[in-house]
């Protein structure tokens, strides 16, 4: 995936079809839109910072995970087997970038206990209480000849997904025609997600 | 260098990962006391105790592993990533050291069969050993492979869990010691010895803490800011005082006052073992709180998602109970392996035993 943080607005919009395509629990978030901060007043200036899972290449949540409960699937994508998962957290310890959430309870957002609402009862079947979820590219909406939820909504266009070991996809040829960075490269990760930072000069922290 | 908001994320490890680890690596350093008594006969009348200290501190340890789990009953999983993943090892380890250890306390029960076959129990005491010391290590290597955490990915963690785990399982081996009831004052040198050898553990163990503080603060920008948190920051009224003042100033300097007075004290080996078992605690919570409270690039999230970090009331409940259940152990085991004169009705009757003198005395 390649965002463009020169056309994010930061509206949520990502986050909002992320959570409705997704039915993701009360407080589980599988992409937000973070703000960085940097310099000092009067001279500071923000950055908009969506994102999700990177779908590392050498994932350390793949690595530690005890129970094989993550794993790649063949495409790339990081996958979390919730039938297996026991809930150790290793994988969350391991993330250097927080995609991932523990589900220690699933709430809803209308009630406390069960919920009477039918999109909540049908969307949270697919979560056990007591394990790790996160962004999977939205692998069933991918398998159907979709695009993801957050890539298909967002209204500035700043996302797009694509095949990067495709060097002719539109997604590799738009990484290699303009300055694309991965975050946190030193840590031998190697993220599936660029972004193209915007054109006042925001440095990220390095690690 | 951008400057970034410092974020604190929920921590995915709390209390009970703190006080599985703190247990591990005490049950491993227990071990290794009572498997030195095994190879030298002045230290032999603490392997008894050592075993009871540490066998039952790595099975609560356990309890508190599964006390931790989102699923706990799905954790024979826990052994399928054995290719990659250090939890299993670690988990496989653990349960081998386990079985070892009973097999090894059962030794000292005299009602098993095997339990007077001296050689049995010397080899049982040397396969428990490389256990102890490769759980010891696991708890420190658990954090060292988490790439995102410079604090904890540092290869001095695993070195500095070890060292902790050695010290802490001293401290309680010396405290179970002393309270325990025993035939002879045969305890009373070799808990004078290996408390001595505690208050060199613990320079060591401030060695490798400095060496690890000093590593991390310049390796990185983030790692520079998990330091100056436990330093100057949120974690520091923890570490100078739950660390520094308990773990290394109060054992030292009762150690520098009872030499200038010419004897060690019982007391005073009791008041300093609590106070380094302690501070082994606070070491583990330490690491793990302030390592997870890192500046990552991107931090505040829009919907302002940031959950407390401080623990329940469920998990001070838990952690309590358990601890309480390892006391109930470790009391019971006291009483099952038991003899008269205490040491305890000397400590009420003179607080100040001079343990030289009073080795003097035996001897006569």
């Amino acid at each position: 995936m390649l965002i463009d943080l020169s056309r994010c607005v930061g509206c949520n919009a990502c986050t909002v079809s992320c959570k409705a395509s997704n039915a993701t629990p009360d407080g589980v978030f599988f992409t937000h839109v973070d703000k960085v901060e940097s310099g000092t007043f009067p001279n500071t200036q923000v950055l908009l910072l969506p994102h999700g899972c990177m779908q590392c290449e050498n994932a350390p949540c793949v690595a530690v995970c005890p129970t094989h409960a993550s794993y790649k699937r063949g495409d790339g994508i990081v996958m979390i087997d919730q039938t297996k998962c026991i809930g150790c957290r290793y994988c969350i310890a391991a993330c250097p970038y927080g995609a991932r959430t523990y589900m220690k309870t699933i709430n809803s957002y209308f009630s406390t206990g069960s919920s009477s609402d039918i999109f909540e009862q049908v969307g949270y079947s697919q979560y056990t209480a007591g394990t790790v979820a996160k962004c999977e590219f939205c692998a069933t909406r991918l398998d159907q000849g979709y695009q993801p939820a957050c890539v298909q909504t967002c209204p500035a266009v700043a996302r797009t997904f694509g095949d990067l070991d495709d060097p002719n996809s539109d997604l590799s040829q738009a990484i290699n025609s303009s300055n694309a960075v991965q975050l946190l490269p030193e840590l031998g990760t190697n993220p599936s997600v660029y972004y193209i930072l915007p054109e006042q000069p925001v440095t990220l922290a390095k690690k | 260098m951008t400057d970034t908001l410092f974020f604190t994320e929920l921590s995915p490890w709390g209390l009970f990962i703190a006080s599985y680890l703190f247990l591990g690596g005490a049950s491993g350093g227990a071990f290794c006391i009572a498997a030195l008594g095994e190879f030298k006969k002045e230290y032999q009348p603490l392997s008894k105790w050592a075993a009871l200290v540490s066998v039952p501190a790595i099975i609560v340890g356990l309890l508190f592993l599964l006390a931790d789990l989102g699923e706990p009953i799905r954790s024979i999983n826990v052994f399928a990533n054995v290719e990659s993943s250090v939890m299993t090892w670690g988990s496989i380890i653990i349960v081998l050291f386990t079985l070892v250890g009973l097999f090894y306390v059962s030794f000292w029960l005299r009602f098993f069969p095997w339990s007077n076959n001296t050689r049995l129990r010397k080899l049982s005491a040397e396969a428990g050993l490389a256990l102890a010391l490769a759980t010891m290590i696991y708890t420190g290597l658990l954090l060292g492979v988490a790439p995102g955490r410079p604090l904890w990915n540092s290869p001095l963690i695993p070195v500095l869990f070890a060292v902790s785990g050695l010290s802490s399982g001293i401290a309680l081996t010396a405290i179970i010691s002393i309270l325990a009831p025993i035939k002879k004052l045969e305890t009373l040198h070799p808990i004078d010895q290996i408390h001595k050898l505690d208050s060199y553990v613990i320079i060591a163990e401030f060695i490798v803490v400095a060496s690890l503080l000093a590593s991390v603060f310049v390796g990185s920008f983030t790692g520079s800011g998990s330091v100056t948190t436990i330093l100057t920051g949120q974690f520091s009224l923890v570490f100078w005082f739950g660390l520094v003042t308990l773990g290394l100033i109060f054992p030292l300097g009762l150690q520098a006052y009872s030499r200038a007075k010419k004897n060690n004290f019982l007391s005073e080996i009791l008041m300093s073992s609590f106070a380094i078992a302690i501070s082994g605690f606070v070491l583990r919570f330490l690491i793990i709180s302030a390592g997870y409270s890192i500046p990552i690039p991107y931090v505040a999230n829009f919907f302002d998602l940031v959950q407390t970090s401080s623990p329940t009331l469920y998990d001070y409940v838990v952690t309590i109970g358990l601890f309480a259940l390892l006391g109930a152990v470790y009391f019971g085991g006291i009483v099952i392996l038991r003899s008269e004169n205490t040491l305890l009705q000397m400590l009420r009757k003179n607080g100040h035993i001079a343990i030289e003198k009073t080795i003097k005395k035996i001897k006569k």
